[in-house]
């Protein structure tokens, strides 16, 4: 297990520098700059006054090197839209906001998509299959900046029962909005795969042999959960890494100060430190989940230790 | 585009007025007041009780900066329009008013200026400051941040030109508390200039000096305004709170700015907000325009107008645009009333640069000399045949840069079709970010310089000066339209600017003149449509100097 973790992390580090290059390059060719995003364009002495302050008149490799040193440091170098902060302190005033959210939107996802993959997997064909079916498609064709903007208006504006915007922590009304939009087309999609994942492993050699055997239906349902559930896992892994990297639509409609709302305001700013870090820091909560993801799976079936070689 | 920005204007000084620089002005009356500043531009007609809590609610974009500086966003303006005071400020119906001078003595031609400050100045530390601290921050923000005080000053455009340091600025203190400051040309704009520019504050050197850049946040913070900033939770909220110990001009009467920070305050987030009774004031965003107006109470509902003109620059490098008849039949192809109902009514056609809402405006709609035709769609064909291209034929096709937005690109889209219709000239347009568009427009070499773009000018100040200079000199020193407007033209425009006595009817020849030769299109004088809780009393435009309107703001009892 310790070596399949290593040989992971071992594996990260060249991601993150095709991600840190990749990222730093295409921003350098996108036109416009910092401190280009006013009613007006600064004058021209300001620019220029800008530029050699944060060292944007040097050529791009120096600057390169120059992020690529900070961001060793944890600290990113200075934003330039938020002036006088670190990108280092942005970021980890935002990342915690950012992690409440998508992991709260991830729990309630898993708590109402995989009783429902579940339920539609044991009740196949039935009633309840076709409803949760025909409900979990429709909720996945809604993206979440469309439902938060009709929650909004409807539970916000119309009925005055929950705030229109901001975020006062986890455990705030104003959570409620921005928790549920986030959760519904995961919530969804972990639904749709648990009841694929479920029926799958029913119909596998070993479920019969069991069922033969004349095992009780609580433990035949235990092992098909057991071993539906690792599939089901991965997903959710990749929906955690999207809840928290792309919640960036509803944390801006919602005015929530966590990092995707930060990235957004940092690409049109063109604030290239923010910018990088954040990326950066995006890239390394996908590879850190999907770590933790396979462990977990592992952790249930060893044959996925060493890809399955054991 | 976008000039889904207003139109009454119902805080102008009624023309005719005295103004400053019209005369030489002896000791100004001191404005001290211990009680509720009167608003005298919004003054309710009945009698009205005032709110016991003085609270105002905003949204408001997050700030670069929390202090003087360049003025690059609307959040730093707003906390330097109410968290810092200048030696001049603007009141309710945005006339010069002494803020921390107490008289402002020019000489007979305008070109010095002399204040005297009022005493015991201090910052919100209680740190006192003098004249002296005015000269050090004035020189400091050209060194510092590259802030070029406008060319009229002595020494800023041989500053500009890299041919002269920052200590030989026409700024100086002549003794804590005399301040002066130098014009090359007569400058009887000084006042609104001083009041408007978001250099023209001092800097708390003493925090500056320990804290750098720092300075400008909590805990450390102090500024000279009527408001201290008390709280700031990034990215969420900021609080002002009135500073009893405020001596720099009149005391606002509310007591407290809670500010909810958003990425645009222009925006549905800022609406949906004002909708739920979040906020007290708000600017309603294009698309909600007309529901507004229909369902909320008229006194809820206002246009707010400040000098905000909407334009395309044209670039005359492109042989295709260097004929002015070419640039005037362009002129004349664009019906500006059909663009206004894409922007649901907000603003005015505008047939010339300046607007009348500036400082020695000319009222009333006014149109250089080709376009006083009685059929300009006709007109505009004949300009094109004449410079070789009937019908548009032979007439390449153009690139148009578009800031994207609400109303931006539709309006592209309304003026493409109308000079496509009336002169078979096809256009095509690039939309872009903010970002983009100005990287693409103002490059100093003009990489990615479409043909033709988007240009708006919102004004610092309320004067022609603020227009003029920059759109027009040296080929448009922020829009490159590369029109050369003759050897005279920086003669007559910096004498139009200084004159004391006819101002106005030469500033709108001078319009006019211009014009004519269309370096920019205008297109619309725009207004915001800004919607207040009841018994909210207050108006002001989301940008610059109108910020200071908010110091004149009242809350009264809900009817």
């Amino acid at each position: 297990m310790s070596r399949m973790v290593l040989s992971r992390i071992a594996a990260a580090v060249p991601v993150l520098l095709v991600v840190f290059t990749t990222t730093f390059v295409l921003f350098r060719l996108a036109p416009g700059g910092p401190f280009q995003t006013g009613a007006k364009p600064p004058p021209a002495e300001v620019q220029a006054a800008l530029d050699a302050r944060y060292g944007l008149d040097a050529p791009a490799w120096q600057q390169y090197l120059r992020y690529g040193r900070a961001s060793l440091t944890g600290e990113f170098g200075p934003s330039y839209s938020q002036r006088g902060r670190s990108v280092g302190s942005i970021i980890s005033q935002a990342l915690p906001v950012s992690l409440q959210l998508g992991g709260a939107a991830m729990v309630v996802s898993i708590v109402t998509g995989v009783p429902l993959g579940v339920i539609a997997a044991r009740r196949r064909a039935s009633i309840p299959d076709r409803t949760i079916s025909t409900m979990t498609a429709t909720l996945l064709a809604i993206p979440d900046f469309i439902l938060v903007s009709v929650l909004v208006i409807v539970l916000g504006v119309y009925t005055k029962t929950l705030p229109t915007q901001g975020w006062e922590g986890l455990f705030s009304l104003r959570a409620i909005i921005p928790i549920v939009s986030l959760a519904v087309g995961p919530a969804a999609l972990l639904a749709r795969y648990t009841r694929a994942s479920v029926l799958n492993i029913s119909g596998d050699d070993f479920v019969v042999a069991a069922r033969a055997q004349g095992l009780s239906a609580r433990t035949l349902e235990r092992r098909v959960l057991r071993n539906a559930i690792p599939p089901v896992m991965s997903i959710a892994g990749l929906v955690f890494s999207a809840l928290v990297g792309g919640s960036f639509f509803v944390e801006s409609a919602y005015n929530i100060p966590g990092l995707g709302r930060e990235s957004v305001k940092a690409i049109l700013a063109r604030d290239y430190p923010l910018i990088m870090g954040t990326v950066l820091v995006f890239a390394v909560l996908v590879v850190a989940i999907n770590l933790c993801v396979d462990v977990a799976a592992a952790t249930i079936d060893k044959r996925l230790i060493d890809g399955g070689t054991r | 585009m976008g000039f889904g920005v207003g139109t009454v204007l119902t805080g102008c000084a009624a023309p005719g007025a005295k103004r400053p620089g019209q005369e030489a002005r002896s000791t100004t009356t001191a404005l001290l007041e211990s009680g509720p500043a009167t608003n005298t531009n919004l003054a309710p007609t009945v009698e009205r009780r005032l709110r016991d809590q003085q609270v105002l609610r905003l949204a408001m974009e997050e700030p670069s900066l929390a202090g003087p500086g360049p003025g690059l966003d609307t959040g730093l303006q707003f906390l330097v329009h109410v968290g810092f005071n200048g030696l001049y400020g603007l009141d309710a119906t945005r006339t010069p008013i002494p803020n921390d001078a107490q008289s402002y003595e020019p000489s007979p031609d305008l070109r010095t200026h002399r204040f005297v400050l009022r005493p015991g100045l201090t910052w919100s530390d209680g740190v006192p400051y003098t004249a002296v601290d005015y000269e050090w921050s004035f020189k400091a923000m050209a060194e510092t941040f590259g802030i070029m005080p406008d060319g009229v000053v002595v020494g800023a455009r041989e500053l500009s030109d890299g041919v002269g340091p920052a200590d030989a600025l026409g700024f100086t203190a002549l003794d804590d508390q005399t301040f002066e400051v130098l014009t090359v040309d007569p400058c009887p704009y000084m006042l609104e200039m001083l009041a408007g520019r978001t250099w023209a504050r001092p800097v708390p050197r003493h925090l500056l000096e320990v804290h750098g850049e720092a300075w400008a946040q909590l805990p450390h913070w102090a500024g000279n305004g009527p408001y201290r900033l008390t709280e700031w939770n990034r990215a969420s909220s900021m609080v002002l709170e009135r500073r009893d110990d405020f001596l720099g001009g009149p005391l606002p009467t509310i007591q407290r700015i809670e500010l909810t920070l958003v990425d645009s305050s222009v925006s549905e987030t800022s609406y949906r907000a004002f909708q739920a009774g979040d906020l007290d004031y708000a600017v309603v965003p294009l698309e909600e325009v007309d529901a507004a107006r229909s369902t909320l109470a008229p006194e809820q509902v206002r246009d707010v107008v400040y000098p905000f003109s909407s334009m395309i620059v044209l670039n005359a490098a492109r042989p295709a645009l260097a004929d002015p008849r070419v640039r005037q039949a362009l002129y004349l192809a664009i019906d500006r009333e059909a663009l206004l109902t894409l922007s649901r009514g907000l603003g005015r056609p505008a047939y010339s640069l300046l607007a009348p809402e500036m400082r020695d405006g000319h009222p009333g709609e006014r149109r250089p000399a080709f376009a006083t035709v009685a059929d300009p769609i006709a007109a505009a064909r004949q300009l094109l045949a004449d410079a070789g291209y009937p019908n548009g034929d032979g007439f390449p096709r153009l690139e148009y840069l578009a800031l994207a937005g609400a109303s931006g690109v539709p309006e592209v889209e309304a003026i493409q079709s109308m000079w496509a219709a009336n002169l078979g000239i096809n256009i095509d347009i690039r939309p872009l970010d903010v970002a983009s568009w100005f990287g693409a427009v103002f490059s100093p070499d003009q990489t990615g310089w479409g043909d033709m773009a988007d240009a708006n000018w919102p004004s610092d100040y309320p004067d022609p000066a603020e227009l003029l200079e920059p759109l027009l000199v040296n080929g448009g020193q922020f829009y490159h339209h590369n029109v050369d407007l003759g050897p005279d033209f920086i003669t007559s425009l910096r004498t139009a600017l200084g004159l004391t006595e006819g101002r106005s009817d030469a500033l709108a020849d001078f319009d006019l003149g211009v014009t004519d030769q269309v370096p920019l299109i205008p297109l619309a004088f725009g207004s915001e449509l800004a919607v207040t809780q009841p018994g909210v009393d207050t108006e002001f435009f989301y940008y610059g100097a109108d910020f200071q309107r908010v110091r004149f703001a009242q809350m009264y009892e809900a009817p």
